[in-house]
């Protein structure tokens, strides 16, 4: 098929920057940095709380290091404590996106195997101030 | 024998030129690109596609292609009807409407329908997570996939605005 530039008869061009672009980029920024401001106000405690599917929950205490498994939807995690955090090190899962998360809550946000039915967060609790002001 | 982009033959050409283009896109992306740093976010390109389909053939025609590309790359991943597969039609589906509603309105360029494409995409697929790991947990993730919404979103726009230079000669 051929293709040719700026075809005269075709529709009229869209725009490709707008003021409502603007508008819209500004709000999306400034959704993602509230989300990060009110979630830094919440100082992390030293726990972090391991979902299942199922809607058991474990709270795993990130001052003690060791090694433990996680029983998924597909098989056994293997999690890892140490330096103050978790991470996922092995995974019967196929994308390994949780294994490549990294250490919560240093690296990531929060530690998810959809296809397991896993989620690990970090407990947090308001920590370091009273009240904010601007 | 020829046939005008406006025939039969030349619609389903085109619809079928677009459908090889967005599984070829996906491809790509999941083979070369590197993955972003955030769980469940994706370069998205099968979004330029979307986008151009939307632009140049209509709201029915694009979700034709974006349902296809949607089957065909599950079937050929090995995911079809997986977590994998609803996730992706999910994403897929509210980026397509969100960008379909966008383009309507006469306001918005190519740009921002783009960006709100690939945050529609990322939203859908944490409220997916969010069902399957049973938790609302997940949206502790919001603040990084909307930013990279921004990223992804500016990229795919760049390009659909170069590409929605070239349209089928009538």
């Amino acid at each position: 098929m051929l293709l040719t530039k700026d075809n005269p008869q075709g529709p009229k061009r869209r725009r490709f920057f707008t003021r409502w672009d603007l508008g819209l980029s500004l709000f999306l920024v400034l959704v993602a940095a509230g989300g990060w401001l009110i979630q830094a106000q919440w100082s992390p405690a030293p726990v972090a709380v391991v979902r299942l599917a199922s809607g058991e929950s474990l709270t795993v205490d990130l001052t003690q290091d060791r090694e433990f498994l996680i029983q998924g939807r597909l098989g056994p995690l293997t999690a890892e404590v140490a330096d103050g955090g978790i991470r996922i090190t092995a995974a019967p899962c196929p994308d390994q996106i949780c294994v490549k998360s990294g250490r919560l809550p240093a690296e990531t946000m929060a530690i998810i195997c959809v296809p397991n039915g896993v989620l690990i967060t970090a407990v947090q609790e308001r920590a370091r101030y009273d009240a904010f002001t601007w | 024998m020829m046939h005008s982009p406006g025939s039969k033959v030349g619609k389903i050409a085109h619809l079928s030129l677009l459908l090889a283009l967005a599984l070829g896109l996906s491809l790509v992306e999941s083979t070369f690109f590197p993955p972003l740093g955030v769980p469940g976010a994706k370069w998205g390109l099968a979004n330029i596609v979307s986008l151009l389909a939307l632009l140049w053939l209509g709201l029915r025609e694009a979700a034709l292609i974006v349902a296809l590309r949607v089957v065909l790359t599950g079937i050929f991943s090995g995911t079809f009807l997986g977590l994998g597969f609803w996730l992706s039609a999910a994403g897929a589906a509210v980026a397509l409407l969100v960008m379909a509603a966008l383009l309507k309105a006469p306001g918005f360029g190519l740009l921002g329908i783009s960006i709100a494409g690939a945050a529609g995409h990322n939203l859908a697929q944490l409220g997916v997570y969010a069902v399957v790991v049973n938790s609302a947990g997940v949206f502790y993730l919001l603040p990084p996939l909307l930013a990279v919404s921004l990223l992804t979103g500016s990229l795919t726009g760049i390009i659909v605005n170069k590409l929605s230079q070239y349209k089928s000669k009538e």
